[in-house]
């Protein structure tokens, strides 16, 4: 019983700084969650905020999409509205790079034929 | 003693094919190619990393940015009381295209990663049968970016069906 007491007493007397311990575990803890979350998913493969990738976030397109909204009248202008956010999205589409095969033959890599 | 003979030739056959395969899969010119010029090559691949990252970038938030068109102009169609079941498959299809997309551009990121490291001097082979797996998943990823062309053609078609169905019905 006086060993219970002792514990207690000895827990008692430090919560601060008992509690300041536990605080930085939790943090740790939610720290490496959440950077193991940050690895697992395409975020860190694809963050242009990365010290390294200035080159890349000048590069993506900014440009922000108008949405459009769910709901309302299906008219002539919502679906000509429709169609202009439509194209102006395709046509940025097909002006991106489409992972063609040249980028990987043996001739541009310079290591001789294919295969 | 007759039959020995044949049973050992097979064996020795057999045991021969790996080697002539690994022989015959790239020449001595080509080994020693690759091992001249592969450091240059996996420079060269760092930048089409790169290249191909803004191009996933771009890609997916332009796919992202249809995904989010689509559903609104099919909850659109649905308020209205618009017949189009074409237009929520198409939907449904380009949602599971987009999934497998961005795994396999994960798979085929990882793989260019792996190449660039490679001691390519000194394990030519393996450095030339990584490069062989990548080109097939590049093949790939060209293929996804195909089908979501092919799957914007068809919702685009479904739309101009619904335009068309309420020119009539006014």
């Amino acid at each position: 019983m006086s060993v219970v007491k002792r514990i207690a007493s000895f827990f008692s007397e430090r919560r601060i700084l008992l509690g300041i311990v536990f605080a930085i575990i939790i943090a740790f803890v939610m720290t490496v969650i959440s950077l193991r979350l940050y690895d697992l998913d395409d975020v860190s493969r694809l963050d242009v905020s990365l010290p390294n990738r200035e080159s890349i976030r000048s590069a993506a397109s900014s440009d922000e999409v108008q949405k459009f909204d769910a709901s309302g009248p299906l008219d002539s202008k919502s679906l000509s509205d429709f169609q202009n956010l439509y194209t102006k999205n395709r046509s940025a589409l097909d002006a991106l790079g489409k992972y063609d095969a040249d980028a990987l033959s043996s001739d541009s890599l310079q290591i001789g034929p294919n295969e | 003693m007759k039959r020995v003979v044949p049973v050992i030739a097979v064996v020795l056959a057999l045991l021969s094919t790996p080697f002539v395969r690994a022989e015959g899969s790239l020449s001595d010119a080509q080994l020693d190619a690759i091992r001249t010029n592969c450091v240059n090559a996996q420079i060269s691949l760092q930048h089409v990393q790169e290249s191909d990252k803004l191009t996933r970038i771009n890609r997916g938030y332009r796919y992202e940015s249809m995904l989010k068109l689509m559903t609104s102009f099919n909850s659109r169609v649905a308020e209205n009381k618009v017949d189009a079941p074409d237009l929520i498959s198409i939907a449904s299809e380009y949602q599971r295209t987009w999934d497998s997309f961005r795994t396999e551009y994960s798979n085929y990121d990882d793989a260019m990663t792996a190449l660039t490291q490679i001691d390519c001097k000194n394990e030519p082979t393996t450095f030339n049968d990584q490069l062989v797996a990548l080109r097939i998943k590049r093949t790939g990823l060209n293929s996804r970016v195909k089908e979501f062309d092919t799957l914007l053609d068809k919702y685009q078609t479904g739309v101009n069906d619904v335009r068309q169905a309420q020119e009539k019905s006014k």
